[in-house]
């Protein structure tokens, strides 16, 4: 992949043209301009109106996680749409002998709508763990249709929306017709994928396991019959087939990736995806790629880097993938010999027990008891403002990664305390507070002698992003001083640049 | 330099004037069609906090310059494009912050997880996945040093997804150029990636 390819990979997503927007943008720009104005806008608001139903946050088939309490490492709670003989921990080879699962840390309280994936180590001295992180919902909206009795085992439809522009990323297509709209078409072996765009241009795509092309084109038209309305387009039974619960919805939005570094140059990051066999089969778009081995007297698929591509780019490179109960894992590594060595690396792969993985965390990854300390210990000379404490931070963090690198906890907690000043920056300017107003522009002009941020300096840019957003506030704060007028309804100071909520 | 409006063209902020009414009516219609493409356009560039006020400048600007629109040298879209081009140059700073925080961003496992999961086929190729991360943050780097022409071909090619005869329609440029251009950028974007360690 070259650099331009990567950098279309970086396109940011998600990003929504609501109807409040279209009939600001149109009420600034048109109705002082011409006559019967008010009939323009009025035709765009109805236009707006069609397209609501795939648009407005509640509509159909959103997801809700309220009920998705899970044990760690754990299939959800709610079974009846997993096959039991397929979350059997029962060994299948010998990477999976260490207990699978285990006990959720004492310390860790999984929030009640989070589901968290497994965690994986690797037993060999000379790996160390360098980087861990859970993943949420890859999908905008998620709907699955499985057989009661088969869960994901069986035959499976599963509908899924990204965000406008996300494209369908299929290689070769087939164009289909959906009563009228253009749908793109594509299958391997006994998976089917069908792509469309819906009104409100984003992105759907339907995922068919086990069925035929034509159900697949039903679930399509279903949505589409049912994209301007809050009903859910999967939630009527097809056949056999009947809506997934909600804890396989949670689930199948999870995902892990761990990364470990070898003393030398080498490198290996594990993926675990949920779904099994039914994930590895939808994400082999190029099947032809995949290699079947056997690890001891276990099924996987290796891909070959070194093999197909050797010098160009392919050298010492591979990936296995392999269906260890609920979850497939995705061994991506780098720098190795020979395939006989990477295949002995994963073999020493395993799932630790929570107690067991936290108290063998390296000393620059903090795990959550160390949280506490850490964070007392960076905010040492950060103003906090009310309503935001140690703990409060804390629990952020906790409901994120399993373990976090310095930097990123720096990042994370930065944007945390620089989100609450500015908060309270824009309600004091809202409520007329000159107090609070005062207060928050101080702590945000602080953000340069902040250690922490000092620390990170030079390295990626995250320190003087922050310190560019104070010198708009000392500018904020000058025209304050001299004309009275000054605003916080400023860009810089708008949610969304720092990921505030 | 074609059909694109030079930077003394905008006028952004200024006060809708009066004008002929089939210049509204056209510009009106330009919106309902295009207003949202443009509007997740300057978005991706520039945050959703900005997108409200820089795309009105867009279409007050494409009103203003209607008489300007030649549709021999290009579509409606493509000369909407190049104003909001323009005018996005105007708050590089902007631009520039926002690289920062999504260099920060795609460090996350979310966003990896995410790209992979719907281009599966991205992720079957040898890719450099193992340092992505440390690429990531050099790319974007990179990108940030690039010509504020550069930069703009750059993401019209790989955020907007144009071909090489619509971006030189934005630009107001010949296709051949954008072709050579971009052969440079990709030359020089891989040198500063690959050479500082």
């Amino acid at each position: 992949m070259d650099e331009i390819e990567q950098f279309a990979r970086l396109r940011p997503s998600g990003i929504e043209f609501t109807e409040e927007d279209r009939a600001v943008i149109a009420g600034t720009l048109f109705e002082s301009t011409r006559p019967g104005k008010a009939s323009n806008r009025l035709r765009w608001l109805s236009a707006a109106a069609a397209v609501v139903g795939l648009a407005a946050t509640g509509a159909w088939f959103t997801i809700s996680t309220e009920s998705a309490t899970v044990d760690a490492g754990e299939r959800p709670t709610s079974t009846s749409n997993i096959d039991e003989a397929a979350t059997s921990t029962t060994g299948q080879s010998t990477a999976t002998s260490t207990p699978v699962g285990g006990e959720q840390a004492t310390s860790v309280e999984a929030a009640a709508d989070t589901f968290r994936p497994p965690l994986m180590t690797v037993d060999r001295h000379d790996w160390t763990l360098e980087y861990a992180g859970f993943g949420g919902p890859d999908v905008e909206q998620r709907s699955i249709l499985v057989d009661p009795e088969l869960g994901l085992q069986g035959p499976v439809i599963e509908l899924m929306t990204f965000p406008e522009g996300s494209g369908t990323g299929f290689q070769v297509e087939t164009p289909v017709n959906l009563d009228g709209r253009r749908g793109s078409y594509v299958a391997f072996g006994e998976t089917h994928w069908l792509g469309f765009t819906d009104d409100s241009g984003r992105q759907v795509t339907i995922h068919g396991w086990k069925v035929s092309k034509d159900d697949v084109v039903d679930a399509a038209l279903a949505a589409i019959a049912t994209s301007t309305s809050t009903e859910n387009p999967l939630q009527q039974p097809i056949g056999r087939l009947v809506p997934a619960d909600m804890d396989l919805l949670s689930a199948m939005g999870a995902s892990a990736t761990y990364s470990f570094g070898h003393a030398s140059e080498g490198g290996t990051e594990i993926n675990l995806y949920p779904g099994g066999e039914y994930t590895l089969q939808a994400k082999r778009f190029d099947p032809g790629e995949y290699e079947p081995i056997m690890i001891n007297d276990e099924a996987a698929h290796i891909i070959d880097y070194s093999e197909l591509y050797g010098s160009e780019g392919g050298e010492g490179r591979y990936r296995l993938s392999v269906v260890r109960d609920f979850w497939l894992w995705e061994i991506d590594a780098a720098h190795f010999s020979t395939r006989a060595e990477f295949l002995e690396f994963v073999d020493s792969i395993v799932i630790a027990e929570s107690d067991l993985w936290y108290s063998a965390l390296p000393d620059d990854l903090y795990g959550p008891d160390d949280l506490s300390d850490a964070l007392t210990q960076m905010t040492s000379d950060i103003p906090l403002p009310d309503g935001l404490n140690i703990q409060s931070l804390v629990d952020q963090l906790n409901n994120g990664s399993p373990a976090w690198q310095h930097d990123d906890l720096i990042i994370a907690t930065t944007r945390s305390i620089v989100c609450a000043w500015t908060h309270q920056l824009q309600q004091a300017d809202a409520n007329g507070d000159q107090t609070a107003r005062r207060q928050a522009i101080d702590a945000i002009l602080s953000t340069k002698s902040w250690a922490i941020l000092n620390e990170l300096a030079g390295s990626i840019g995250w320190s003087e992003a922050v310190w560019e957003t104070a010198d708009e506030v000392a500018r904020l704060a000058s025209a304050e001083d001299t004309t009275s007028s000054a605003t916080t309804n400023e860009p810089f100071l708008s949610d969304g640049f720092f990921g505030c909520d | 330099m074609g059909q694109s409006l030079e930077m003394g063209d905008v006028s952004a902020g200024a006060e809708p004037v009066e004008l002929e009414g089939n210049a509204i009516a056209a510009v009106s219609a330009w919106y309902e069609a295009h207003g949202e493409t443009i509007f997740v356009y300057v978005a991706r560039r520039l945050g959703q906090e900005n997108a409200r006020d820089v795309t009105a400048d867009v279409f007050r600007s494409a009103i203003e310059g209607h008489h300007r629109f030649d549709r021999d040298a290009g579509t409606p879209l493509s000369w909407l494009y190049g104003i909001a081009t323009n005018l996005i140059r105007r708050h590089w700073r902007t631009e520039q912050r926002r690289l920062r925080a999504l260099n920060r961003l795609t460090g996350s496992v979310n966003t990896e997880a995410a790209v992979a999961a719907r281009q599966p086929e991205l992720s079957e190729r040898p890719i450099e996945r193992l340092d992505a991360h440390h690429r990531v943050e050099k790319l974007l780097a990179a990108v940030e040093l690039l010509d504020p022409e550069d930069r703009d071909l750059l993401v019209l090619i790989a955020w907007e997804a144009k071909n090489h005869t619509e971006v030189g329609a934005i630009l107001g440029i010949p296709p051949g150029t954008v072709a050579s251009r971009l052969h440079r950028i990709r030359t020089q974007l891989r040198r500063q990636v690959t050479d500082h360690g």
